[in-house]
């Protein structure tokens, strides 16, 4: 007899998962679990899953084998607990709107269709937006914003809903250092308030602070670890199948080779 | 102008039925129009107004006028569908879609109003309408396709906007964006078939996209766009109704309604582009200005201290 204790679901956890799109397998065989206060950084090559796997987590993806399960259910039925941070630079900047009522957007579900967007709803979309310091740019349009400020309004977004667990797509992609800081604060802030982050990077020296663990992927799952035994140049190399240098102290870089 | 002109619309029955008629039709495209532009359906409205064409035909050659509203609506249904299925298949592009839908459903409208003896005069008709003819029963029909669709987007106008803006966040969300996306295909074909019968397929098309072009040229947020593109809509609507009366009835100017309308609503865009241009000349050159003034001094950077 063992003492059973009852202990909540890992945020996301993955059992030997398979994702493919139309039945030609994209990512296999990842096993791991983004527990609750820490984030996971996932990298690999362009076109190696990485998306794949975010996708699968937000439910838009089928997942052919093994499983992927968020807050204990599928991820189709537990997309009220994530937080979803997509790429900046995919949104038309020419679109109608402003700062703040793209992070309200983060609050549509919970107001619902037939009531307005009331005072908590505006004070939780202004205290988000504190939080990746941009509150006094609340009333400038989206496309007026800087690539790293339109990428801290998305994670703002996803903030102003306070889900359990955050999934970012690239985040720091082609964003500038004073965002990196902002984004990277306000995602330690989330870690340490319990939220489960899960981050696609090409920065591995923001998967170095950032992360407790890493995934690496390309095509199949290389190493789901500590952030420390992950990102070594062996692992890295049969990741990328390229070369990795070493520039100095936990700076690693990739190239083709 | 003399300004009592301006008051015609209001003392010749017909003509205030006509303006009735504009009003609404203006309210309701100036809203829709903002929406078809956020999702930038112009191309799926425009196909919309030639495949009602068919249900036009069918429904007058079967019950003469009281046939055309159920005829176009039926049409509109099937294209709406038919675009939301068809759209979903990952090898036919949206753009081939629609040209698919368009032509099939138009070529069925030419195939039985060539069968007709009025050939020209019916595709007149259906291009232009016949605003002053606009009856009673008209408007109120009108009127309730147009509260109908002002409902449905009020309910999912934001989830509309987020889709918009954003689709894989909205589905990421767990919005439904394909039951999304037919509401407001429905919500178009419903406009157009409302508004085909009294003004024609171009004033429709015009009336959906200008006024929300001039007001997606004034402002830049979607409130303010809807506000701008309804005021226009009504206002041209009005003018165009004017200018059209006073030229054929003082003047002995012969000046279709329909086109007129059209044409000033082109007029109205072209304004606001032109005033656009101008204060955002004025603009550069003042922000040009206050950056020149607000150029800040170089940080000073402290000695270093106590070198060895």
């Amino acid at each position: 007899m063992t003492d059973r204790i009852e202990t909540a679901p890992d945020p996301v956890r993955f059992t030997e998962a398979t994702m493919a799109y139309d039945r030609t397998p994209a990512l296999t065989l990842v096993d791991g679990r983004v527990p609750a206060g820490q984030a996971v950084a996932l990298v690999g090559p362009n076109g190696g899953g990485k998306s794949t796997l975010i996708k699968a987590v937000l439910g838009l993806v089928p997942v052919v084998a093994g499983a992927v399960t968020v807050a204990g259910r599928r991820p189709a039925a537990a997309r009220e607990f994530v937080g979803y941070v997509p790429q900046a630079a995919n949104l038309d900047p020419e679109f109608p709107v402003t700062a703040r009522q793209v992070v309200l957007m983060g609050r549509y579900r919970l107001i619902g269709r037939l009531r307005r967007p009331g005072r908590r709803d505006r004070a939780a979309a202004d205290e988000a937006l504190a939080r990746v310091g941009l509150a006094d740019r609340a009333n400038a349009r989206f496309g007026a914003l800087s690539g790293g400020q339109r990428q801290r309004v998305l994670l703002a977004r996803a903030l102003s809903a306070q889900p359990p667990i955050l999934v970012l797509d690239e985040p720091f992609n082609g964003v500038d250092a004073v965002s990196q800081e902002a984004l990277i604060e306000a995602l330690v802030r989330a870690k340490d308030a319990g939220t489960a982050v899960l981050v696609s990077t090409h920065d591995l020296a923001v998967a170095q602070r950032l992360c407790e663990q890493t995934c690496l992927v390309n095509r199949r799952q290389f190493a789901f670890a500590d952030t420390e035994s992950a990102l070594t140049p062996e692992l890295l190399c049969a990741c990328y199948g390229g070369q990795v240098l070493e520039l100095d102290a936990g700076r690693l870089v990739v190239t083709p080779g | 102008m003399d300004t009592t002109l301006l008051m015609e619309p209001f003392r010749v029955p017909y003509l205030t039925r006509a303006l009735i008629e504009l009003t609404i039709l203006g309210v309701l495209c100036g809203t829709v129009g903002a929406f078809v532009a956020l999702r930038r359906l112009e191309f799926v409205a425009d196909a919309l107004t030639h495949t009602v064409f068919p249900g036009v035909a069918i429904g007058f050659a079967l019950q003469g006028a009281d046939g055309v509203f159920e005829g176009a609506l039926i049409a509109a249904g099937i294209t709406a569908g038919a675009l939301t299925l068809l759209t979903r298949n990952r090898r036919t592009s949206d753009d081939a879609a629609l040209a698919i839908v368009l032509t099939a459903m138009f070529s069925i409208g030419v195939v039985v109003v060539s069968r007709s003896h009025s050939y020209t005069a019916d595709l007149q008709t259906f291009l232009f309408g016949q605003i002053l003819y606009t009856s009673r029963t008209q408007i109120i029909e009108t009127a309730v396709v147009a509260v109908l669709c002002l409902a449905v987007l009020a309910a999912s106008g934001r989830e509309l906007f987020l889709r918009s803006f954003d689709v894989e966040a909205a589905r990421a969300a767990g919005h439904r964006v394909g039951a999304l996306d037919l509401a407001l295909n429905l919500v178009i074909a419903l406009t157009v078939v409302a508004a085909v019968r009294t003004i024609g397929t171009a004033l429709v098309l015009a009336l959906l996209v200008v006024p929300a072009t001039i007001g997606r040229t004034l402002g830049g947020r979607i409130g303010p766009i809807i506000a701008i593109g309804v005021g226009s809509a009504v206002l041209c609507g009005y003018l165009g109704l004017t200018i059209s009366y006073t030229a054929s009835v003082d003047h002995d100017l012969a000046l279709p309604t329909g086109p007129t309308v059209v044409l000033t609503l082109v007029a109205a865009y072209l304004l606001a582009l032109g005033a656009t241009g101008v204060t955002r000349r004025r603009g550069l050159r003042a922000s040009a200005h206050a950056a020149a003034v607000r150029i800040p001094a170089p940080p000073v950077l402290p000695r270093p201290t106590g070198s060895p």
